[in-house]
């Protein structure tokens, strides 16, 4: 119980003090891929990079779960929804963080599109609501913006700016910075199945992380991820499965001194 | 004061490149961001109106002038002649891409080249039509620094408001052209007290002519001869990575309405054709200049062009200038020579503070200084030198060449020596500091395309300083090294990836070590990438690492990241620009430097230090073929500070905003 406690603490010391990594990016293929999530276009865009809901062709919904060290209490869960309309990619998704003395919740709603064949834009509205068992809840808007653009038809390239006017969520004496973060990465094809990311990721007030990741499909309908990121010293794996009208993702991380993060996502594609 | 104008051709080039939707801008900027390390003023050059007009009105490749062709910098001699050569020997062009069969002109030399040129039949030879130019600009910061604050105790430091306010003019007709300029700088008062004249005003007449006399000019002008190294107001190409640029060419006289308050000439310069190649340049110059009296006979100059508080007030044009001499130049089978001289004297004896470092600076009243010069090709090579001489005893020795055995692959060398008591006024050579004197400089420079669509410079400069400088209490070496790759993905995108590494000594500013002197690596690491998404649409992304590390104390770390989003309208109208950047730097030793897009004529390559980021928006529209509307705006937010600038610059807050609107109107 003593350990439970520690790690919980010193899991929402360390990282982003209020906010928890939890609701930025939680879902399995981010996990699996050490985060290189800046140049994808799936069901967790919403997370990597709003530009990548822009390439969906039919409506979509998707369900998360993560949870990290095996401790309940660290349980991000979450629902993604695509729907293309004639204007562009309109999305929306619900994350929750937490337990019942911290819990965080982020409600997203975005639109994407395609510019001309080869540029994807997108632009999102975060609504970010923390409560603190006695101090109660604190709530604010965040912007989200991203670009994907494929250079060549293997070299793709991923811009993401999260919290570019640097929100904070204040109540009474506290002042709680939500983390601004920019991200650039580069996904190359350089086999016909196989993808290389790499990507810079910087949050305002820290150091950078360079992370790099290979995905490829092993199998039809099988695909297998492995990550590393430099700057935290992490491996991470994952695998997806497609089966008809559905994607099942999971992923896995390890921490050294904490132990497993583990994601788990089910989508459903109307049309497929 | 050195003043390098030559960014703005640069940055007529990167403008020009945005519009044409082409990707060659990456040695630009580095340019750009290299020369404002430096601490160097741009600002308008008579080059830049020339490059407005061609990129307006472009040039016919078929009746192209040599003159013309050397206002190219991108352009090397051997080029030059090649191209000249082939129109001789094979006629008219039919298209700009018959370039390709011009010995040395490769698709990065055509593809910058196309904003300039066309190619039309002999007799419709394209000029620029006669005309009137008029440039307004004002520029202003939205919060107000304490310098402008007016309290109980005390009236504001500085005497005017803190707008910044521009008005510049140019009238052509025929032969003749006049230019006029005026500029108010923040903190100034737009009309000076005691000559009831805008606080700076410039203006000329000149005249231009094929006959004996070439060109005269009457008020104030510039003057460039051979490598700049006794006598340019202009800018130097001399310490540019691309091996191409090692070389600077002679400009003649030219009127000048810049918004440089120090470095020109006021008063006459002629260009007399004496006989076949020989021409003459006599020049005379008097003007006042700003400096401050140390005692009743010895003066120091101001060299800020500043007239805001109560002394910069009084020190201003307090002290003539008096500058005359001649310049001749030939050029004899392949050999172009030039030879000068000139009498500079000031009213009062110029004193320099006599610091350890200053013991050679120069102190007096009067000097003489002479110069030869030459350049010539030989096969492929282009060799050139000048040699300086400060009153018959110091001198100043350059000497480089270039050998470009194919457009593909360039090398050049240059070689630059100092006497420890070598001045020269108006001089265009880059330093390492403020003053030349006493050093030694070595310069390398490599191009080369090892594949089809892969460029490498290489750059490595060595300097020995033969005597203290400034913050080094040490005889010192330093040098600079980068290496830069850029490669085409497609006809569309562009990577580049470069690493600058500079090694240079500065004392120690630890309590216990005062008077030690450490070696400092200061490593630059960058990518950017550039995607031309449709004619309309460019994207540019750059990522940024410094790391400043001194030998006895800890490193300092510097992130920059930068993206712009640039839209141009299909019928070139309209033009913005949006760049949002971050930066995370520990301390201001990391800082990065970084080029951004502005009014047109109007220069900005700010230092990202601290903690924070950065928007710019920057619009500009066309609304006629008369008038054509300029905007910008930018905004520093700190995530770490209560204040931004220091003592009378400073702002209270963490957030600065700056806008800027301008007008061009074109008859």
């Amino acid at each position: 119980m003593l350990l439970k406690f520690f790690l919980i603490i010193l899991y929402i010391s360390s990282l982003t003090p209020i906010i928890g990594q939890g609701v930025l990016h939680s879902n399995p293929v981010s996990l699996a891929l050490s985060s290189c999530d800046v140049t994808l276009s799936n069901e967790w865009s919403v997370q990597g990079n709003p530009a990548g809901n822009g390439s969906a062709k039919s409506t979509e919904f998707a369900l998360l779960v993560e949870n990290r060290y095996s401790l309940k209490e660290l349980t991000t869960r979450g629902f993604s929804c695509i729907v293309p309309t004639k204007f562009g990619i309109i999305n929306a998704a619900p994350f929750q963080f937490g337990f019942s003395d911290l819990n965080i919740s982020r409600y997203t709603l975005g639109y994407s599109r395609f510019f001309g064949t080869k540029v994807l834009a997108g632009f999102q509205l975060n609504y970010w609501s923390v409560y603190i068992s006695g101090s109660g809840y604190f709530n604010t808007l965040i912007s989200d913006f991203g670009l994907i653009y494929s250079v060549l038809p293997q070299l793709t390239i991923g811009v993401h700016l999260f919290n570019p006017e640097q929100s904070s969520i204040e109540y009474q004496y506290y002042d709680y910075e939500i983390p601004g973060q920019i991200s650039y990465g580069i996904g190359w094809k350089f086999m016909k199945s196989s993808t290389y990311y790499i990507e810079f990721e910087k949050e305002y007030d820290s150091s950078p992380n360079i992370s790099n990741a290979v995905q490829s499909e092993l199998y039809k309908g099988f695909i297998g991820r492995i990550g590393y990121s430099y700057s935290r010293n992490e491996i991470s794996s994952g695998v997806g499965i497609i089966i008809r009208s559905f994607d099942i993702n999971l992923g896995f991380l390890y921490h050294q001194p904490l132990g497993f993060i583990s994601s788990i996502s089910l989508a459903y594609n109307i049309n497929k | 004061m050195v003043l390098k104008s030559f960014l703005i051709i640069i940055l007529l080039l990167l403008f020009c490149h945005y519009l044409s939707g082409q990707n060659e801008s990456f040695l630009i900027d580095d340019w750009m961001e290299m020369i404002a390390e430096e601490g160097i003023e741009v600002d308008w050059d008579e080059n830049l109106d020339f490059f407005i007009k061609v990129s307006i009105s472009p040039l016919n490749i078929n009746a192209v002038k040599k003159e013309e062709l050397e206002k190219f910098f991108f352009l090397s001699d051997i080029q030059i002649e090649n191209l000249l050569y082939y129109l001789y020997e094979n006629g008219s062009m039919l298209t700009i891409y018959e370039l390709q069969g011009v010995e040395g002109f490769d698709d990065r030399i055509i593809d910058l080249m196309k904003p300039f040129f066309v190619v039309e039949p002999l007799k419709e030879i394209g000029r620029y039509n006669a005309g009137l130019n008029v440039i307004s600009r004002f520029n202003s910061i939205v919060q107000t620094p304490r310098g402008y604050i007016k309290d109980d105790a005390n009236d504001p430091v500085f005497a005017g408001n803190k707008q910044r306010f521009l008005l510049r003019s140019d009238l052509e007709f025929g032969n003749i052209k006049l230019g006029i300029a005026m500029e108010k700088d923040p903190g100034e008062v737009y009309v000076n007290n005691k000559t009831q004249l805008p606080d700076f005003l410039v203006g000329y007449a000149q005249y231009t002519n094929d006959s004996k006399i070439q060109k005269l000019v009457i008020g104030s002008y510039r003057l460039h001869s051979g490598q700049g190294m006794a006598l340019s107001n202009g800018y130097s190409r001399s310490y540019l990575a691309d091996p191409s640029n090692i070389m600077d060419r002679s400009k003649p006289v030219r009127g000048y309405n810049g918004t440089n308050e120090l470095n020109y000439l006021n008063g006459i310069g002629v260009e007399i054709n004496l006989w076949r190649n020989f021409v003459l340049t006599p020049f005379f110059s008097y003007k006042k200049i700003d400096a401050s009296y140390l005692d009743s006979i010895s003066v120091q100059l101001q060299l800020t062009g500043f007239h805001r508080t109560e002394s910069e007030i009084d020190n201003r044009k307090r002290v003539g200038e008096l500058m005359f001499g001649s310049i001749i130049k030939s050029c004899i089978k392949q050999v172009n020579i030039e030879g000068g001289f000139y009498h500079y004297r000031l009213n009062n004896s110029l004193l320099t503070s006599k610091k350890m470092y200053q013991y050679f600076s120069y102190s007096g009243e009067s000097l003489i200084n002479t110069w030869l010069t030459y350049s010539t090709i030989v096969g492929n090579v282009i060799m050139f030198g000048e040699l300086a001489l400060n009153d018959f005893s110091n001198k100043s020795l350059l000497q480089g060449f270039m050998w470009e055995p194919r457009s593909s692959f360039k090398f050049s060398a240059q070689m630059r020596y100092f006497d420890h008591g070598f001045y020269a006024p108006y001089q265009c050579v880059r330093s390492a500091s403020v003053n030349n004197s006493g050093e030694e400089r070595v310069v390398f420079g490599l191009y080369m395309k090892p594949f089809e669509k892969t460029a490498l410079s290489l750059y490595h400069s060595i300097i020995r300083y033969n005597w203290l400088k400034y913050l080094v209490d040490k005889l010192s070496v330093s040098s600079e090294t980068m290496v830069s790759v850029d490669r085409d993905l497609s006809s569309r995108s562009t990577i580049q990836i470069r690493y600058r590494l500079k090694q240079f000594m500065k004392n120690n500013s630890s309590e216990f070590l005062k008077l030690g002197v450490q070696s400092i690596n200061q490593h630059q690491y960058r990518f950017q990438s550039n995607y031309n998404i449709s004619n309309c649409w460019n994207v540019v992304t750059r990522v940024e690492h410094s790391i400043y590390s001194p030998e006895i104390s800890d490193n300092s770390y510097g992130w920059l990241f930068y993206q712009d989003i640039v839209f141009t309208s299909k019928t070139k109208c309209l033009k913005t620009t949006f760049r949002y950047s971050h930066f995370d730097t520990d301390d201001y030793n990391s800082r990065i430097y970084a080029y951004e897009p502005d009014v047109l004529y109007a220069f900005s390559v700010p230092a990202f230090s601290g903690n924070g980021s950065r928007i710019l928006l920057n619009i500009s529209y066309r609304f006629s073929r008369i008038f054509t509307g300029y905007f910008r705006i930018s905004n520093w937010h700190y995530n770490n500070r209560s204040s931004i600038g220091t003592g009378i610059n400073e702002i209270s807050g963490n957030d600065k905003t700056e806008l800027a609107f301008q007008i061009r109107l074109s008859f």
